[in-house]
């Protein structure tokens, strides 16, 4: 086999891995091991490992000599600290966005809002982490910048897991659907000030929201 | 600061890195293998890993048969580049100057001694480290591990078409002094105006650079 196909194949490995991991399918503290992986996944050893590897260097597992790799487990501090930096990056790509949104990308927010407005109005919950993300997308991609939006990307897979968990609440999602309305708004008024109340009103509150959701957790664990 | 290098592969990673973040291997050029292995004395298989490596972080790519290429950043990478790179590193300094130690003062003290030192005897290969370790020491104070390595990446990124000539070093240091002044006063707005005149000029520097030696084929590189 060849590098370039021993690459693309880690490089698939590696991304289903990783949106199993982002998703909470496989839970933090979970062992995985080369072996077992390249089993599972019928591939060889070599593509199998390279992947873990990857995922070791994200941070997302950690290896432990001799065993494997086990999929990192988020601190509650660590979760905070997740969230308050997307906060900070999120004013930045807003303010960034506000200079070069089209007409057109205002116009996919709208029909981004009526989408989750009727997704809300007929209970089918199940779509609003697509249509959160897919809004929050629209911004990044208006900040013409390709160093952001990466950035942006990997800060929106890393808290998808929580977003998920929290988005079904239908309190959570009729709030979610205000405070996107409220952004769209502040575009359309092409107002920075707005942008950044309006952002910062938006993921403190999906903040606190988080931190119930873990509560709840904790206390239903005993 | 002292880096471990628990295995070879990890010193050749290390050491092709710095070269192409060094500019020593510009944009462009071609990385072969057998050629790298030779030169540091050590087995194919450690340079092939430390290449791959590379290849992930995205500072090379390959082309079927060929080998290896510096990746080369165009005019337009470079500014949104450094202007994400401005963006954040502005959050980083508001959210460090809340945080920063005594201690940490003492680092930057230190690290701008060292830079004289190095400036003076020319030792280019220090003035690289001193300035990663200089804003190393200011994204660790921000207490945010995901703000860290947002930093951390975008700084890796703008340094790797920097030839740094000893014109740019000296600037550099006179405005990491004023950034360090800018924290010791504990104001804000001055933090942001150290910030955004430090990166501006680099960037300055760096596009002259670039353009100066697109523009003349007998460029000397070394």
């Amino acid at each position: 086999m060849n590098l370039t196909t021993i690459d693309s194949i880690s490089q698939q490995i590696y991304k289903e891995l990783r949106m199993e991991i982002l998703t909470g399918k496989i839970t933090g503290g979970t062992r995985l091991a080369e072996s077992t992986l390249a089993k599972e996944k019928g591939v060889s050893r070599t593509p199998a490992r390279e992947a873990l590897q990857q995922l070791a260097k994200e941070e997302l597992l950690h290896a432990i000599p001799r065993a494997g790799y086990v999929v990192q487990e988020l601190s509650e501090r660590d979760i905070m600290d997740l969230f308050e930096t997307r906060l900070s990056i999120e004013i930045v790509a807003g303010q960034t966005a506000l200079e070069n949104i089209s007409d057109a990308e205002i116009v996919q927010l709208k029909d981004n809002l009526v989408k989750t407005k009727a997704a809300i109005e007929s209970d089918s919950l199940e779509n609003m982490i697509d249509l959160d993300t897919e809004f929050h997308d629209i911004i990044y991609k208006a900040t013409r910048s390709k160093y952001l939006y990466r950035i942006c990307m990997t800060l929106s897979d890393y808290t998808l897991k929580f977003r998920q968990s929290v988005i079904i609440i239908p309190e959570v999602a009729r709030r979610a659907e205000k405070d996107h309305l409220v952004i769209y708004n502040a575009f359309k008024s092409r107002d920075s000030k707005k942008i950044e109340a309006a952002i910062k009103s938006h993921l403190g509150v999906i903040i606190t929201d988080i931190l119930a959701y873990l509560a709840k957790l904790r206390h239903e664990s005993f | 600061m002292d880096r471990k290098h628990n295995s070879v592969a990890e010193r050749i990673h290390h050491e092709i890195r710095m070269d192409i973040i060094s500019g020593k291997f510009a944009g462009g050029s071609r990385l072969a293998e057998s050629t790298l292995a030779k030169e540091k004395s050590v087995s194919r298989t450690w340079v092939r890993e430390a290449l791959r490596q590379l290849v992930k972080e995205d500072l090379l790519y390959t082309i079927p048969r060929a080998g290896y290429v510096v990746k080369e950043l165009s005019e337009q990478d470079i500014i949104d580049l450094f202007k994400t790179r401005e963006a954040i590193e502005l959050v980083a300094g508001q959210i460090a100057i809340k945080n920063i130690s005594d201690a940490e003062f003492k680092l930057l003290e230190n690290n701008l001694h060292k830079t004289k030192a190095a400036i003076n005897v020319g030792a280019m290969e220090s003035m690289i480290e001193l300035d990663i370790d200089f804003h190393t020491i200011i994204y660790k104070a921000t207490r945010s591990k995901y703000l860290y390595r947002i930093c951390m990446t975008l700084s890796d990124y703008t340094r790797r078409s920097v030839i740094i000539v000893p014109k740019v070093a000296k600037r550099a240091r006179r405005d990491h002094r004023g950034i360090y002044d800018a924290f010791k006063s504990r104001d804000p707005t001055n933090v942001k105006e150290a910030i955004r005149i430090h990166l501006k000029v680099v960037k300055e520097d760096i596009l002259e650079h670039l353009i100066k030696i697109r523009n003349d084929p007998f460029f000397d590189r070394s």
